[in-house]
């Protein structure tokens, strides 16, 4: 077995998702069962025939809620990725390895967030991997996702002369890609001057600096390379698949390089095990919980050096028709907060060329990323 | 606020009662490896550089700098809300660990800079709770 063993060993065979919204009466249960669902009818299979899953682990959904719902009669497979927003993305590799060793046939990867969800701040708190930051740092006053990551984003500012208005393109350009997507929670145009008006949430972020909160599910299902063949849509390989954790994960206070994410590990495993480099790659969907998580994860894949990705956004790389095309469906900016399982929706989407007005030209090869709790990354590199 | 404040100091670890006890006596306590003198922070079982699981208390100096901060201006959770806007600094401490705490209230408007030395102070705010904050040096 050498070390890019699960290179084009499994597929994304279905894709599904429910309507986003910005509340909801539904569960969280009933909304994932809704897009589970039609990831499974999309690849052509019953749902009896999922034989792995991967439940979101912070949405309180479990691999038995599949089994009772879907009547799934020998379920050999069931795991989760805890790594907050990097889960989805990290789930595709669990899920390629449990089909390439034959463990499971058709995993199911789900995400939802329904009525259930309550305060933030609480919701952080009770999960296991914010521990530390739950209790030497909330106590103090840093208690929710935009004010752990500001530190991270004026040490970038500081350091490397990146700007808040440099920040604005990345949510601009999420914003011109949800005007052409239906699904999309903010689809009016913004420019510079709505984003540098937009209130002070934790300085540096704005508000338009903030991914929106929603009420949605989407779900995959990941089938092994042999058997998509079959299937009903046509097969997107996984062909590079990495997690990686930065130093010091359980609090970004005391990490040595505080401007770097897990990212950084991941992205060059992934590339080479596809065996692709950049230039290969034509679209890019990034984990944007914040406008400059995607600065930083731009530079930690490579496409930009360190500290120089303020001036790579603003130079226009990251439109629709610049060097590398980003969050075609809008992102979490501007289509909805599904934790990044409407990334890998969207990248397959392409892939496929099934993103109507959206779709880009010529795609064949793209990455998702995912990006969670303190500086954990996931990433995989898809082909048709 | 209190009450809010309370139920965010419900987590306590056995080798994190140490560090908050300290705090109420007003002293800013590190743990050092016994065996290798490693210092580290936040508190936790084991030395990452030798693994030993034995350690110690001393007193930091209470002096650092600016590493990074943040401002926050949304009332996240309750038991801060009549604080904002509020400053939160990231400190590069003389030792080699860093420490997140408030700015004091007085000096919200000050010029921030990675840099910018400082000296940690103490606030009692109940029998069970003291929390640390930083006093910028004169800029
Ligand atoms: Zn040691």
């Amino acid at each position: 077995m050498n070390d890019f063993f699960l290179k084009n060993k499994g597929c994304v065979s279905g894709i599904g998702e429910t309507k986003y919204e910005k509340s909801t009466d539904r569960s969280t249960l009933a909304l994932t069962l809704e897009a589970s669902l039609a990831a499974v009818r999309d690849a052509g299979l019953s749902p009896h025939e999922i034989d792995g899953v991967i439940p979101y682990g912070a949405g309180g959904i479990v691999a038995e809620d599949f089994i009772t719902n879907f009547g799934i009669q020998d379920l050999r497979y069931s795991a989760q990725t805890p790594m907050g927003g990097a889960s989805p993305v990290a789930a595709l590799q669990s899920a390629t390895m449990a089909v390439a060793t034959g463990v499971a046939r058709h995993v199911l990867i789900a995400l939802g967030r329904g009525a259930t969800s309550g305060r933030i701040t609480n919701r952080l708190a009770q999960m296991p991997q914010m521990r530390v930051a739950s209790e030497f740092e909330m106590p103090l006053g840093t208690n929710a996702p935009a004010q752990f990551y500001a530190h991270m984003a004026r040490r970038h500012m500081e350091k490397y002369g990146t700007t808040s208005k440099q920040f604005a393109e990345v949510a601009i350009t999420c914003r011109e890609n949800a005007t052409k997507n239906e699904n999309a929670m903010m689809r009016k145009p913004m420019t510079v001057e709505d984003h540098q008006n937009s209130r002070m949430i934790a300085d540096p972020f704005r508000l338009y600096d903030c991914c929106l909160e929603s009420s949605g599910a989407a779900a995959v299902v990941v089938s092994s390379a042999d058997r998509a063949k079959d299937l009903r849509k046509k097969p997107v390989f996984l062909s590079g698949l990495a997690e990686g954790h930065p130093m010091s994960p359980s609090t970004i206070t005391q990490r040595p390089n505080m401007v770097e994410l897990g990212l950084a590990k991941a992205a060059p495993i992934a590339l080479r095990m596809a065996d692709l480099s950049l230039n290969d790659i034509d679209v890019a969907e990034i984990y944007d919980c914040f406008t400059y998580i995607v600065i930083c994860q731009l530079e930690d894949l490579g496409f930009c050096k360190k500290g120089e990705g303020g001036d790579f956004v603003s130079s226009g790389n990251i439109k629709k028709n610049g060097t590398i095309p980003i969050n075609t469906h809008g992102g979490l900016l501007s289509e909805a907060h599904i934790a990044g399982m409407n990334h890998i929706v969207e990248l397959v989407r392409q892939l496929r060329g099934e993103c109507g007005e959206r779709q880009l030209r010529d795609v064949e090869t793209g990455l998702v990323t995912g990006y969670g709790d303190l500086g954990d990354g996931s990433i995989a590199v898809m082909s048709t | 606020m209190m009450k809010n404040l309370e139920e965010l100091t419900l987590n306590r670890s056995p080798e994190g009662q140490t560090y908050w006890e300290g705090l109420l006596n007003e002293k800013l306590l590190l743990q050092r490896c016994t065996n290798c003198h490693k210092l580290r922070h936040y508190p936790r079982p084991m030395c990452d550089a030798c693994h030993s699981l034995d350690y110690d208390w001393v007193a930091s100096s209470c002096r650092g700098s600016i590493y990074t901060w943040s401002v926050s201006h949304h009332p996240f959770h309750p038991a801060f809300q009549d604080q904002i806007p509020y400053v939160m600094i990231t400190a590069q401490l003389e030792e080699p660990v860093r420490l997140l705490a408030p700015l004091v209230k007085h000096q919200q408007e000050e010029k921030l800079y990675i840099g910018r030395t400082l000296t940690v102070a103490f606030l009692k705010i109940s029998d069970t709770l003291c929390t640390p904050y930083f006093i910028l040096d004169k800029d």
